[in-house]
């Protein structure tokens, strides 16, 4: 009896295997992933009823008084950020001036485009998002993808009306950033939990301190520079480690997040997928 | 129950399975998820391993892989793997109790969560392991349920 399973086992698994190389180093299955997508996504609509309907009452089944309340509360917050956007004004008009003082040769101005998350991964293992824009709008892979707080992850996937974003907790996501406060540069690495990157290759000299802010560099050109990524929460050196072991928490929040914002930079250069 | 019928059943259950998969979990809950179409096909090949063979469980892992959305083969891998250790366990599994249906749908849901954390790492990503006892013990107390659905509980 075991003879003939332990022989189907095999060929199966030799098979599997071969799927999975053929599936990471061509495209030839591309198209059987995008007729899997068509065929899965109204059950994709089915599974998000439950969270529309809760976004449906919190809409329409508050009270009179808590909506005056969030009234007040958002106008204040209106005021508020009209300031600070006076403040930035200012700040970017400055910095503008003495980058063409510098002679900086391109000055990059982003454009973004808001959507909205329509699915996210049915696994822990994998950090994705699915969310309701597409090729028809203009989206394209390795397109940055922001929320409110910071930077959330890049488009992966782009079919003609959604598009599939890797976050950048995602155990197999890098991206470059720099310390805010002395410009140290530092890869961030995802960990496949929500809360946390990981720096990687920073020496034990490096100036990196608890609290430090995290921003985009800009290198390698997948994001653009400037946008807040995490801020440094744990610091450790273990013994016979070259490096520092430094966590960090990211500033999106990556497992909450609704409403994105998809960034179409200046820069075009890299639409010809991940790097 | 006759064959279409049963047939009807389990494409219903799988179908059922796969929306409660797609239903979106967040924050911490995500650990806690059950792979639900996992434990479709562990439950009837526990209970009916002269009908369900690894081939089943293989094609029912392919169909997983456009439902999660990773990379073709990876879970038909996995559940060819978990296939095979049930159609091992079946002669034993089939006279189960209860009880001990929950303990082997326990170990195999840890096993399959562990070779794909396992398969996820040798493709060059780092997850940690944290999650699998959770989402295990979810899955086999899924079991009843899923038992009752397909038409399989027994008296024990």
């Amino acid at each position: 009896m075991y003879s003939p399973l332990l022989r189907r086992m095999l060929i199966l698994c030799l098979i599997a295997t071969a799927l999975m190389i053929v599936d990471r180093s061509t495209t030839w299955l591309q198209p059987l992933r995008m007729g899997a997508d068509y065929v899965l996504r109204p059950l994709n609509w089915i599974g998000n009823i439950p969270r529309n309907i809760q976004q449906w009452s919190d809409l329409n089944l508050a009270s009179k008084e808590q909506l005056i309340d969030d009234n007040k509360r958002l106008r204040q917050e209106r005021l508020i950020y009209r300031g600070r956007l006076q403040r930035m004004s200012e700040l970017a008009a400055e910095n503008l001036r003495l980058l063409q003082l510098l002679n900086a040769s391109e000055l990059l101005i982003d454009s973004v485009l808001v959507t909205q998350v329509i699915g996210i991964s049915p696994t822990p293992q994998r950090h994705t998002l699915t969310i309701d824009r597409g090729a028809d709008d203009g989206a394209y892979v390795g397109q940055p993808l922001l929320d409110s707080e910071g930077l959330m992850g890049q488009l992966v996937t782009v079919f003609d009306s959604h598009s599939v974003a890797l976050l950048i907790t995602d155990g197999s996501h890098a991206l470059p950033v720099k310390v805010l406060r002395n410009g140290v540069r530092s890869i961030a690495e995802g960990t496949a939990d929500f809360n946390r990157l990981n720096l990687r290759y920073v020496s034990p000299t490096a100036d990196i301190k608890l609290g430090d802010q995290l921003l985009s560099s800009g290198l390698g050109g997948r994001f653009p520079a400037g946008y807040p990524v995490g801020i440094v929460s744990n610091i450790e050196q273990k013994p016979g480690s070259v490096f520092m072991d430094i966590q960090v928490d990211p500033s999106a929040l990556l497992d909450r997040s609704t409403h994105l914002l998809l960034v179409f930079t200046s820069d075009s250069n890299n639409r010809d997928g991940l790097d | 129950m006759d064959v279409s019928t049963r047939l009807g059943t389990i494409l219903y259950a799988l179908l059922i399975a796969t929306v409660l998969q797609l239903v979106p979990a967040y924050g911490g809950w995500v650990d806690w998820k059950p792979n639900f179409i996992l434990v479709i096909v562990i439950v009837l090949m526990i209970n009916q391993p002269d009908q369900f063979s690894v081939i089943f469980a293989a094609t029912v892992g392919l169909f997983a892989d456009g439902v999660f959305g990773t990379t073709v083969g990876h879970f038909m891998l996995v559940f060819t793997l978990c296939g095979t250790l049930l159609v091992l366990l079946s002669r034993w599994t089939r006279y189960f109790a209860l009880l001990y249906r929950l303990l082997v749908v326990f170990g195999v849901s840890l096993f399959a969560t562990f070779t794909q954390t396992v398969l996820i790492n040798l493709q060059g990503s780092s997850i940690a392991l944290d999650y699998l006892p959770g989402m295990a013990l979810m899955s086999a107390l899924m079991l009843p349920l899923v038992e009752k659905f397909v038409g399989l509980s027994r008296e024990t």
